[in-house]
């Protein structure tokens, strides 16, 4: 290789070593580190034919979801990716290609492949919703939504085990979403039914950035009339808390939750629970709070105002609360 | 067979515009001292460059001891002096020389007897060891540089420049180690535009000019060669012109230079010398004083006719050459 | 001398002892090279352990996994194994005067170094240099986080593992840029970028009848596909080993791509003239 390089001035004589020259077992062993990466290629790339997801497209979803009775299973996987993305190609090795995984998908999920890879199944109607519906502008990206369309979860760029995980939190997740619909249908019943024994007892305790399944067990509660379980809900799911505190380096920890106990209890009005200074995450959940609270009370116009202004504040807040928006549009119709 | 023997050595740059060695051939016997001089941009450094294998000739041929000069074993036996002294700054003394004993692959068991023998060869203080490269004096560095190189008794000794930055002390030392190495059976090949205090020590020298070998030539029988003859007489009323211009022509030996008292003449060798002091004596001209004049071997080699055009080249270079 | 530490003789041309002791020697004799990447590298979770150690609660799991995983993803930064290898191979940052690399590789080949030789050895010693310190830098995180009670920090072997292929893949890149002449290296490697990114093109291209257009999008997806990760890429063995299906294309893309670097770094020195002189 190197030695044609040496014209004119290279020697004849066998043995000797040449200062330029590369030697051939190296160059041999990178052909043959190649040729193998051409053919680990060539079979990992290949989708297996038997056992793997079952995508569908979304073409073919929308045709199902017209069909009344198609649609078998309650959650819905779409999976946005592309030819040329390689993230995107690592994923499907390392995550659409395990076993467990495979049947985990195939069980719960409805799996939706969203191929972006041209304009040509971009910019069809199907595909096109789905991107603006859910606002992707980077893939890999993986959505999960009930079959009736709320959102569950999203995941960016996760691969092997966290996906993994990311697949079943989510499937964990799709019961309080669920929840969350029924409430805000109005069916409380249907609602607290499908509530994990975990969050209605207080034993989950109460996430500071999800706090709304902790107002919807309280909410649900005093709506089915089961208003002794509500203290011992509280205390307990306080006392959980308590666990999270660490994290923040405020100088009293759960403060927050503090005042909106004291709000839930009845103990401050809800002037006095606004002026408590806090980030959005916690005035979405202060603002859902008086909402569910003013919806109880059933001043519906109160209600509308403050969960409104719930959505608005989770928004900013870069996350959603899941129970805010539905309401808001359930009590505008 | 010579040691090292260049073939019609050709390196161009930039696809063939630039032609930095145009044919070059010459040899090198083993134990000669040789010097390759001419002016800068010759193309000296460049036939150095093919020479330790660190450009690739574009025609032609280099055998070094019947290798190629990109042969790993040409490698031990050659020492080399860079032009440029641009070292690893932040090393010892001690530690550059031991980096490149150890380099070259020598035994480990000589390398501080090695190290004392070659410092002491440059005539460097052995407690200047400690000191660090970058404290140094430029001179001190072409020391080191020799040092260096001559680690570990190399066959074939190059020096580029060697001259350069050095102080007249500096210049002896050269040339005394020049001598020793010469002495030892070492084979010399140096590079220089001003060979004035080395060229003692040259047996051979290739005179180079536009990447073209112009002349190699024995230093012995050049300086015998191309002398210049001044004479001067006492003043008198004889009319010089005629008298001089009629001796130079009868003993074949050009005036360079006349007035009423001296004269110049190239001769070429002592007889001619001889001749025309006896012919100026007998026209009369009463010659009180002669000698040669003192002279580089660039420049004499430089002021001689050329053979080609037979036009004096001192228009060009000559001349301007630097005469330090 | 510390440099007599390595002193043993090794006949071979493919590993030169003095060129590898001399690069690690270079940068870990002057302690301005060691001490202040390692501080810096230790800074931010000296910070973070700080920071959670003003109010004294106790560390809950949730924290400790939480500051493990963080550190973890620090430890995989390729910028970092960059940055050192680059260090490491580079003679520049020693030397005071960037000008004297290639006087001083004019001078080492002269000496019986072959050009493979000085690329393996000084390759060697970059992914031993950097993989020194960054192994140091976790054993003092580890320390660190260790006195204030957080044990998740792994340790193990696959962790030290992830760190040295790491540094031999950033490595590989290293070398090559510092072998082959500057323009050659930056233009090489914007093309295998250029590889990676040609793809989305591919994207942006409407349907449509025009033959040429479609060559074109057929030419970019085919460069993309078979071109497009030849670039050398961090791995996390740790991630690999716990996920759910063993990625193999992963691990011979990485093997591959520091083998191909190694060899065109080897292959752009052999043809790399070196005018020592004022020319």
């Amino acid at each position: 290789m190197a030695q044609s390089k040496d014209n004119g001035t290279s020697h004849g004589s066998k043995g000797r070593i040449n200062t330029l020259t590369i030697p051939i077992w190296f160059i041999v062993l990178v052909s043959w580190l190649l040729c193998f990466r051409v053919y680990a290629k060539l079979t990992q790339c290949e989708a297996p034919s038997d056992n793997c997801v079952a995508w569908i497209t979304p073409i073919q979803f929308e045709q199902m979801s017209q069909k009344p009775g198609a649609i078998k299973k309650d959650l819905v996987m779409y999976e946005f990716t592309a030819d040329w993305c390689p993230p995107c190609k690592k994923r499907e090795r390392t995550v659409f290609r395990a076993p467990t995984v495979i049947s985990e998908i195939n069980n719960n999920f409805v799996p939706v492949r969203v191929d972006l890879t041209n304009e040509a199944l971009s910019s069809i109607p199907a595909t096109k919703n789905l991107t603006e519906r859910f606002s992707v502008n980077s893939i890999p990206r993986c959505v999960i939504t009930l079959a009736s369309g709320e959102k569950v979860d999203d995941d960016h760029y996760s691969y092997g085990d966290r996906f993994s995980d990311f697949i079943t939190a989510s499937i964990k997740k799709a019961v309080t979403v669920r929840a969350k619909v029924d409430l805000a249908k109005g069916n409380y019943e249907q609602a607290i039914a499908k509530l994990s024994p975990d969050l209605l007892t207080g034993n989950a305790g109460v996430e500071r950035y999800d706090s709304s399944d902790y107002l919807m067990c309280h909410h649900l509660l005093l709506v089915n009339k089961r208003q002794a379980e509500v203290e011992p809900m509280m205390k307990k799911a306080f006392e959980k808390s308590s666990k999270y505190s660490s994290m923040t380096s405020e100088k009293e920890p759960l403060l927050w939750l503090k005042q909106l106990n004291m709000y839930l209890r009845d103990e401050i009005s809800d002037e006095q629970l606004l002026k408590y200074k806090s980030d959005h995450y916690d005035k979405a959940t202060y603002y859902l709070a008086i909402g569910l609270k003013q919806l109880r009370l059933g001043d519906k116009g109160k209600a509308l105002k403050a969960l409104h202004q719930a959505s608005v504040m989770s928004a900013k807040g870069y996350r959603s609360d899941g129970l805010s928006e539905p309401l808001v549009e359930a009590l505008e119709k | 067979m010579p040691l090292i023997a260049v073939e019609n050595l050709t390196k161009t740059y930039r696809q063939g515009k630039v032609k930095a060695v145009d044919n070059a051939c010459f040899d090198v016997q083993e134990g000669e001292v040789f010097g390759l001089i001419g002016p800068n941009g010759a193309g000296k450094t460049t036939i150095f460059g093919c020479l330790l294998a660190l450009t690739h000739p574009t025609a032609g041929s280099i055998k070094i001891d019947g290798m190629s000069p990109f042969d790993l074993d040409v490698k031990p036996q050659i020492g080399f002096l860079p032009e440029r002294p641009c070292y690893n700054r932040w090393m010892t003394i001690r530690q550059f020389l031991a980096y490149h004993h150890w380099m070259s692959g020598r035994p480990t068991m000589e390398r501080e007897a090695e190290i004392k023998r070659v410092l002491a060869l440059v005539e460097l203080d052995v407690d200047i060891k400690r000191r660090k490269v970058k404290e140094m004096s430029r001179g001190m560095l072409q020391r080191l540089g020799m040092a260096q190189a001559l680690i570990g008794h190399p066959r074939i000794f190059f020096l580029d420049e060697p001259t350069s930055g050095m102080d007249p002390l500096g210049f002896i030392l050269i040339r005394k180690l020049l001598l020793k190495c010469k002495e030892e059976g070492m084979t010399i090949v140096l590079n220089s535009h001003h060979l004035h205090e080395v060229e003692k020590v040259c047996d051979r020298i290739a005179f180079i000019r536009k990447g073209k070998i112009e002349e190699v030539a024995d230093v012995a029988a050049l300086s015998q060669v191309r002398q210049i003859l001044i004479v001067s007489w006492l003043a008198c009323d004889i009319d010089a012109g005629p008298v001089l211009a009629a001796i130079a022509e009868t003993s074949g030996c050009p005036l360079i230079e006349a007035s009423d008292e001296t004269a110049k003449f190239t001769v070429s060798g002592n007889e001619k010398a001889a001749d025309i002091i006896a012919s100026l004596s007998s026209s009369g001209l009463r010659v009180y004083k002669s000698n040669f004049e003192k002279r580089e071997l660039v420049e004499l080699f430089l002021n001689a006719p050329d053979p080609n055009s037979g036009a004096n080249l001192d228009a060009n270079g000559g001349s301007k050459l630097p005469d330090e | 001398m510390q440099m007599e530490v390595l002193n043993f003789q090794m006949n071979s041309t493919l590993f030169n002892p003095a060129v590898f002791a001399y690069t690690l020697y270079v940068k870990f004799a002057d302690p301005r090279y060691w001490v202040i990447p390692l501080l810096l590298m230790t800074a931010p979770s000296f910070g973070l352990v700080l920071t959670m150690s003003f109010p004294h609660p106790p560390l809950t799991e949730e924290l400790q996994k939480l500051i493990a995983g963080g550190i973890h993803h620090y430890f995989l930064q390729s910028v970092v194994y960059l940055l050192f290898a680059y260090m490491f191979i580079s003679d520049g940052p020693a030397g005071g005067k960037l000008v004297a690399e290639a006087d001083s590789l004019s001078l080492l080949f002269t000496r019986p170094v072959t050009r493979f030789c000085y690329v393996l050895t000084r390759y060697l010693a970059a992914v031993v240099g950097t993989s020194i310190l960054m192994l140091g830098a976790l054993l003092l995180v580890y320390l660190v986080g260790f006195c204030y009670g957080i044990t998740a920090i792994d340790i193990s072997l696959l962790t030290v593992a992830t760190i040295v292929l790491n540094a031999a893949s950033w490595s590989s890149l290293v070398i090559f840029l510092h072998s082959a002449p500057p323009l050659i290296a930056i233009v090489t490697v914007f093309i295998l970028m250029g590889c990676a990114g040609v793809g989305s093109i591919y994207s942006q291209v409407e349907q449509s009848t025009n033959a040429f257009l479609e060559l074109l999008k057929t030419i970019c997806l085919f460069i993309n596909e078979w071109f497009g990760d030849f670039m050398p890429t961090s791995i996390d063995l740790l991630a690999m080993s716990t996920a759910s299906a063993f990625d193999i294309y992963e691990l011979a893309i990485f093997v591959s791509n520091i083998a191909f670097f190694i060899l065109i770094a080897a292959f752009a020195l052999s043809c790399r003239e070196f005018s020592y002189g004022s020319e």
